[in-house]
């Protein structure tokens, strides 16, 4: 069984369960004219993550490699990524109030514009960068009095 | 640069069996968290009704563990539940984020199946990260009204729902031992006093999540723990107030961190009366509720006829499938005072109509459970005064415990003993 199968029963039972699970579901929409595009979103989503964005961030990440200076004792380094990082998954969690994206929708359904996300999203993201900075520079003052 | 396909081009000393094993370990709990709350909101809407009520006829066996009609009581459960599952899987983005991040070398291993079993776990895999990420995607989108995928919100998130859970359980029958072993290959009370000059990667493993050739850590354990919570909590902070209404301006990004003024008709608003499009002198002095009996009784009534009935008044939550929800003081006619008049009674649905035409949700069925509770109104009036167009005047429904949309507004008929 190991030999030809590359794990244990328990495996192939575990893997099989769940697959035929997934088989029904995906039976149930055989006649639903939805399925293929659920399908490209479905496909699509895990493509994009791990293609695309991982990458990316990982790119991005590399290009501020140079703010960790090592001969100062406080690195900047990490008080560029946390607010970049937070404020970037702000940006793509909230991505269609920010850019009005469902304009025409909310209106009809809430009433309201999306007119402010964009200026919340901004005064969010400074004042991160802002705490960032606040905390950086009484790390860098510590640093000088005990150096 | 070396391929993402050679083990030596993954440099990050933090990856290993350990950190992913405590992300893994949270996900292990918040996740199964969204299955109940998910599959209760599903049974929220009593698909067994049929009509509006069940957005996925084709279900089948998925939505057999419904055996239930759903609950009348507490009043908050829907609002808890709901307020659950959304906030909850907004904080919870983060910690899938990472743990995707944790594990990407797995992704591009070569070569990219070596066995059987190998090829079928990693389909597996694929279904388990395309279903999470799927979930993700249109749960965020659809809570801000963004319908880009063309396909029903309902039907989608749930049949992804349901490959989830399939690839889920799988992955934790397969992992668990893994988990659990590698939660204990350290300690945590000792990773959160390293600081990253003392951080290094991990011992090698068999999975191969630690990178043969690490760089220099620029950052702790600690830190990375403290920023991957730190996300999950800001993503909740300024979202709670969609759910609690005296937070309701902190939640900065919500749509539904609003407000519309201090008045008795200024809450959140779902569906306005202008979007259904009908001419508001329908709902003038012309306006009728007609009640049809389950043996053809008929009674038509006006609404200064329906204001001379008893009325009673119920704070109670309107609360959305979006997560967001308020509370409010509702009066009106109980619902089974309404059944009374046409003999309804102990009957097992009834069948509400707006005056809405077309629309997902214009009609709406409710079951015996919800004719008969105390707290089931036909709202005439919302805080002391008589109800705002867009919030259902001249009538709308106010079921306790029940999703938002089965809170029929601008209703016109009920028709007791029939369900769609």
């Amino acid at each position: 069984m190991r030999r030809l199968y590359g794990a244990s029963p328990w495996h192939l039972l575990a893997v099989l369960a769940g697959l035929l699970l997934s088989a029904y579901v995906v039976s149930r929409l055989a006649d639903n004219p939805s399925l293929l595009r659920i399908a490209v979103w479905f496909v699509g989503a895990a493509i994009v993550w791990d293609l695309v964005a991982g990458p990316l961030i990982a790119l991005v990440d590399r290009l501020l490699r140079p703010l960790r200076s090592r001969p100062r004792r406080v690195s900047l380094l990490n008080h560029v990524r946390v607010p970049a990082l937070l404020s970037g998954l702000l940006l793509v969690v909230w991505t269609p109030v920010i850019f009005q994206r469902s304009e025409q929708t909310f209106r009809l359904k809430a009433g309201l514009t999306q007119d402010p996300y964009l200026e919340r999203w901004l005064a969010i993201s400074a004042v991160l960068v802002l705490l960032s900075a606040v905390v950086y520079a009484l790390r860098l003052a510590r640093a000088g009095r005990a150096g | 640069m070396p391929l993402p396909t050679d083990p030596r081009s993954w440099r990050s000393p933090l990856r290993g069996p350990w950190l992913t094993s405590v992300f893994a370990v949270v996900l292990l709990v918040g996740l199964p968290l969204m299955i109940v709350t998910g599959l209760l909101s599903y049974a929220a809407y009593d698909p067994a009704l049929g009509g509006s009520n069940d957005q996925t006829p084709e279900a089948g066996l998925l939505a057999s563990y419904i055996w239930f009609d759903w609950f009348t009581s507490p009043s908050w459960l829907y609002r808890l539940n709901q307020g659950t599952h959304v906030l909850l899987g907004l904080a919870l983005i983060p910690l899938v984020l990472a743990k995707l991040w944790s594990v990407a070398p797995k992704l591009f291993e070569w070569p990219p199946v070596s066995s059987v079993a190998q090829a079928l776990e990693r389909l597996s895999i694929l279904l388990l990260v395309g279903s999470i990420l799927f979930l993700l995607l249109t749960g965020v989108m659809n809570i801000q009204y963004d319908y880009a995928w063309g396909f029903s919100f309902y039907t989608g998130h749930f049949y992804a729902a349901w490959v989830f859970i399939a690839a889920f359980a799988t992955h934790v029958a397969l992992k668990l031992p893994a988990m659990i072993r590698a939660l204990r290959s350290r300690s945590l009370v000792e990773e959160l006093r390293t600081s990253t000059a003392d951080t290094v990667a991990e011992p090698m493993d068999p999975d191969h999540l630690v990178s043969p050739d690490p760089a220099e850590a620029t950052v702790s354990r600690r830190g990375a723990l403290a920023l991957v919570g730190g996300s999950s909590l800001t993503l909740l902070a300024l979202s709670v107030g969609q759910s609690v209404d005296p937070l309701r301006p902190t939640a900065l990004l919500s749509p539904r961190g609003r407000s519309y003024g201090d008045g008795p008709n200024d809450f959140q608003i779902n569906t306005t009366f202008a979007e259904i499009g009908i001419d508001p002198t329908q709902t003038g002095s012309s306006w009728r509720l007609r009640l049809l009996g389950p043996d053809g009784q008929t009674r038509v009534l006006r609404r200064e006829e329906l204001l001379t009935m008893a009325m009673v008044t119920e704070e109670l939550p309107i609360a959305c499938v979006e997560g967001w929800s308020t509370s409010q003081l509702w009066t009106g006619v109980q619902l089974r005072e309404l059944a009374a008049l046409v003999g309804g009674v102990d009957v097992e649905s009834v069948f509400v109509e707006s005056m809405q035409q077309g629309g997902a949700f214009s009609t709406m069925s409710l079951t015996g459970k919800q004719i008969r509770a105390d707290k089931s109104l036909l709202a005439l009036k919302v805080n002391g005064v008589d109800l705002s167009l867009d919030h259902g005047f001249p009538a709308r429904m106010i079921i306790p415990a029940a999703p938002g949309v089965r809170n029929t507004k601008w209703v016109e008929t009920l028709t007791f003993g029939r369900a769609a």
